[in-house]
């Protein structure tokens, strides 16, 4: 099936290929792409052929008070997998699994090394400048885990701003308060940012239960949220005048997190008295030095993450510590003016320890390394970059990672890309170590992944239209999935093959004209992901995977004139099934949501206030069975910042 | 020329088209939010369930669902999941037995404490039973009444609720021995088997049907788990012994006692195992010869035998036992890793299999109709 498709994308390509030389005379004057830009960001560099989706960063206001999942449901048609409101969310991109997107902070993979799942309904907006969602497969350049995409979350150190202060604090229905500062000073050495970030809500909200006789109205229980979190950024910039080098940046930056959450019943339950607490603390350490045609990073983290989880129904009251070092160093070498070469060598070591590993604490040392070789036309108009990793785990060789990714402009506002690369996934230590059960001789899932598709950019005066149009196929093999074995004890095994494909089509369009702007998005994606037909279970052959909506998408509607602004976002998600013969679906719905914002300038200060309407038409929905998610609901919001700026402050 | 095109192209690109592509986005999105119908599909499935044997699967221990199967005896086929197929919604964790009456089914449910109530008939669902705290089994008295077992809070006390037929309202109370379980009906009088819950238990509790008052308290071995009616008048109790507090090995072995109709225990026999509890007591139609099981086996015993006889049925380990009045057929239920689907087996009265079905997770006990 992926080889038919492999062969169609194949054959698609070359026909655009042919049509492009054929019919288009080669454009003229400037081009889209910037030349060869070396920044410390690998997404940026190297990515090159994949289709990434970029929160816009001036939405980031906008959910200061919230969680990432928050923002990507309405800013992206990706598919979070939502247990509900303050739940655990995880990301499912081009049909794979929750742990088949790597979570990368500032380079760093999240990850958990236990289940190797990210909760992203718990991680503050507020504590990031930058969101980046790369989908498709890029293990070369990212690693176990960058199956289906990754999420780069990155922070910016910006120098020379002066004294600033922002704070943002919302209230909202079912009880949700939230409060975040962040104070930060800047001159042209040295760069420290302090964020704080609270949050608490009941989420006690009303639903319909569906599992229930004559399918009463109910309110949730045991849902209650505490979370909060502090991110202390400095960073050193030691470039001076006399040095010879273009960039020498010391950085350091210090997450800890602690979040409390009760964890409520699902719809067929009757009560929960479950909780879990989590304590996490992340440490970063990184140098960036450029001299000439040498760039390098050499950057180091510590995570800690501790879970406390008890369930006095099931006698469980258990806790979990999950501990991970990583060590990183990059080399970006300019061989030519046209040519880069990236060399990367990284190690890894994962240690965890919990009641289920039966007295033994599991320690895992990874080494990969990695090298991009990147070249463009001096026109620009070609990029390609050729990539290849080698990991080792515990001494056992992971396959060989190798990657391709082109850009091709084909006339100006049209360019062409795509990609090919091979992925892998590293078992999690509960894979290989849970009593019972766990298989030490899983091995790493793999597979191919591969896209193609154009992006046109036009632009006339007030408006702007851009559209990008991607098709994608993956496969991934040795897939692990946990069943009973012989004796009855369920037991993980490289089992299933699973294919997948789809489309990805984002049309936004923009109006500005002096004080006014319209802007439209519509973002759609399809996805076709299906048990080979060789599945152990034969009712499972080719059918489409479960909690995998085939249709997803958005439109977003944003309208400003001076300081006020309206925004009104519109998803719909199709149905997905829940059982993996196919016989049982969760039915599609859409949400609406609306934000309403007026912002007050003054001179060194201004003040924002905001209002917003989550599922504006109260649609009742779950993404996963039995799981209630709230109807209509609101929020407000007051966010105040400052700024200034010593004269003396010179630029750089 | 060429350029000349392009730039045209683009232009009107820039100008129709993508005024163009937002109006069919919108118009795509907003035709399809119509809202979903919710109307139940008029196939009535009329008689479907009136002649039949029900499965009981409890369903996996933690999260999950039970469910009850359906085996056609014409057709000989199985259908699995019926609650939900028919009602769109799970029956909630841990089934533990289901019982019909006035052609009612009431599907005991004991970790959501609910019974569910259905047309037998069509397995349309149309009430609950709520109030309960970790009910056990269902039995009719009248046309308006029925008692309903429980461990109650913590599983360590025990009771029957009495539930009023007309509203499924629970209508009173009758405290009893620890661990309410089993129940027989029998010349007026309820007799209530104490398996103990999570603590113990060695009594069976007899309630006057009409009046609902307690008339005696029997003495009987550790943890008694089933009854059965012999064709002699007296009843039969398996009682499965007890562990000690490690688990290491019994503390109270199992045993099997026969009590006459004036409440005095005529015959105690006890099991020799320091490890394996017998359980599942059932009856034939002529009610002359009951299984068991026991030690990973499936055993028979006649009612008038004056020891335990160990005629091995056979091996098998059972988690549920039936027996079809209407072909005397012996069902076994095998809940095997009890996280996947189980098997429900048929042997004739010899001792052979017959042929096998696969239930759903955790099958414990059938319902003959």
């Amino acid at each position: 099936m992926v080889m038919k498709t492999g062969c169609f994308l194949m054959l698609w390509l070359q026909a655009t290929l042919l049509w492009a030389q054929h019919y288009i005379a080669p454009a003229d004057s400037s081009l889209s792409i910037p030349a060869v830009t070396i920044t410390a960001n690998r997404l940026q560099n190297l990515g090159i052929g994949n289709k990434t989706t970029k929160v816009d960063s001036a939405q980031l206001i906008f959910f200061a008070h919230q969680n990432l999942t928050d923002i990507l449901n309405n800013e992206t048609a990706l598919f979070l997998r939502s247990y509900g409101l303050g739940s655990l969310a995880t990301l499912s991109v081009r049909g794979t699994a929750s742990t088949q997107t790597a979570i990368l902070w500032n380079g760093f993979n999240l990850q958990s090394p236990m289940n190797t799942l990210y909760d992203l309904s718990l991680l503050p907006v507020f504590f990031l400048d930058d969101i980046a969602v790369q989908q498709g497969s890029a293990g070369a350049l990212f690693g176990s885990g960058a199956v289906g995409g990754s999420i780069h979350l990155n922070n910016q150190e910006k120098f020379n701003q002066g004294f600033s202060i922002k704070y943002a604090s919302s209230y909202g229905s079912f009880q949700t308060l939230s409060n975040a500062l962040s104070i930060a000073y800047s001159n042209k050495k040295w760069f420290t940012q302090t964020r704080l970030f609270y949050k608490q809500a009941e989420n006690d909200f009303t639903f319909q239960n569906l599992a229930k006789f004559g399918k009463p109205i109910e309110r949730l229980t045991n849902a209650q949220l505490n979370q909060y979190g502090v991110l202390h950024e400095h960073s050193l910039n030691l470039k001076n005048k006399k040095a010879k080098a273009n960039q020498n940046l010391l950085a350091l930056k210090i997450w800890h997190q602690g979040n409390t959450r009760n964890i409520p019943p699902s719809m067929t339950m009757n009560k929960s008295i479950a909780q879990q607490k989590d304590g996490i603390t992340r440490i970063t350490a990184s140098w960036h030095y450029h001299l000439f045609r040498w760039n390098t990073v050499f950057r180091n983290a510590y995570f800690k993450e501790t879970i406390l989880f008890k369930d006095e129904n099931s006698s469980l009251d258990e806790l979990y510590i999950a501990q991970t070092i990583i060590s990183e160093w990059e080399n970006n070498i300019t061989l030519r003016p046209q040519h880069l070469l990236q060399i990367a060598a990284n190690y890894t070591f994962n240690t965890a320890n919990s009641e289920n590993y039966a007295g033994t604490t599991p320690v895992q040392h990874r080494g990969a390394l990695f090298a991009s070789y990147k070249y463009h036309t001096k026109n620009q108009k070609f990029n390609g970059v050729a990539s290849i990793r080698q990991e080792v785990i515990n001494q056992q060789q992971v396959p060989i990672t190798p990657s391709l990714g082109l850009h091709y402009q084909i006339i100006k506002p049209l360019q062409y890309k795509a990609s090919i690369s091979r992925n892998f996934k590293v078992p999690s230590f509960n894979d290989w170590y849970w009593n019972q059960g766990g298989n030490p001789n899983l091995l790493s899932e793999k597979g191919w992944g591969a896209e193609t598709g154009f992006e046109v950019k036009l632009a006339k005066q007030y408006f702007s239209f851009t559209t990008e149009q991607t098709f994608f196929a993956n496969t991934i093999n040795n897939r692990i999935i946990w069943l009973p074995n012989e004796i009855g004890i369920w037991t993980p095994e490289n089992l299933s093959k699973v294919n997948s494909k789809g489309i990805e089509s984002n049309i936004t369009l923009q109006y500005q004209k002096n004080y006014f702007s319209l802007t439209i998005k519509a973002n759609y994606q399809w996805v076709k992901a299906t048990n080979s037909s060789n599945a152990a279970n034969k009712a499972e052959a080719n059918k489409q995977l479960i909690y995998i909506p085939m249709h997803k998408g958005i439109l977003q509607f944003i309208v400003s004139y001076r300081n006020t602004q309206w925004q009104y976002q519109h998803s719909f998600t199709g149905k997905a099934f829940v059982t993996s013969d196919n016989t049982k679906t969760l039915p599609p719905y859409h949400i609406a949501n609306m934000i309403l914002s007026q912002k007050v300038a003054f001179k060194n200060y201004a003040f924002n206030v905001l209002a917003k309407v989550n599922n504006l038409y109260n649609q009742s929905y779950q993404v996963i069975e039995w799981r209630a998610m709230p109807g209509r609901h609101y929020e407000i919001g007051l966010q105040f910042s400052f700024n200034y700026k010593n004269s003396k402050t010179n630029p750089l | 020329m060429k350029t000349n095109s392009i730039k045209k192209l683009s232009a009107m690109l820039k100008a129709k088209t993508a005024w163009l592509f937002l109006s069919v986005a919108i118009a795509v999105t907003f035709s399809s939010c119509q809202k979903d119908d919710d109307d139940d599909n008029q196939t009535p499935s009329v008689g479907k369930y009136q002649k039949g044997v029900f499965v009981v699967n409890e369903g996996p221990f933690q999260n999950g669902t039970g469910t009850i199967s359906f085996i056609n005896r014409d057709s000989l086929t199985i259908e699995n999941n019926i609650f939900d197929s028919i009602n769109n919604r799970p029956l909630g964790n841990i089934v533990q037995s289901m019982n019909v009456h006035n052609s009612k089914a009431y599907i005991v449910v004991n970790n959501a404490d609910k019974i569910e109530v259905v047309n037998a008939d069509d397995f349309k669902e149309t009430g609950v039973i709520n109030g309960l705290k970790l009910p056990r089994y269902f039995l009719p008295i009248d046309n308006n009444k029925a008692y309903v077992s429980q461990w109650g809070g913590n599983a360590t006390e025990g009771s029957v609720k009495v539930i009023n037929l007309n509203n499924n309202t629970i209508s009173k109370t009758i405290n009893t021995s620890t661990g309410a379980e089993a129940m027989l009906l029998h010349n007026g009088k309820v007799y209530v088997s104490n398996i103990g819950g999570f603590d113990g238990d060695s009594t069976i509790t007899v309630i006057n049907a009409s009046t609902d008052a307690i008339e005696a308290t029997i003495n009987v071995g550790a943890n008694p788990t089933s009854m059965v009616l012999g064709s002699n008048g007296n009843i039969y109790v398996l009682c499965s012994g007890k562990y000690k507090i490690d688990f290491s090995s019994l503390e109270s072995k199992g045993s099997l006692y026969e009590i006459n109709s004036s409440n005095t225990v005529v015959n105690n026999f006890e099991f020799a195992s320091m490890f394996s509890q017998p359980s599942d007591l059932t009856i034939n139609a002529a009610a002359n010869k009951m299984y068991y099981s026991y030690d990973g086996k499936i055993y028979s015993q006649d009612i008038d035998a004056s020891s335990l006889q160990f005629n091995v049925f056979a091996t098998r380990n059972a988690y549920g036992l039936g027996i079809d009045k209407v072909t005397d057929y012996i069902y076994v239920a095998d809940a095997g890793n009890f996280a996947s689907n189980g098997k429900v087996l048929r042997y004739n009265a010899n001792g052979s299999i017959i042929d096998s079905f696969t239930a759903g997770i955790a099958p414990n006990g059938f319902f003959f109709r």
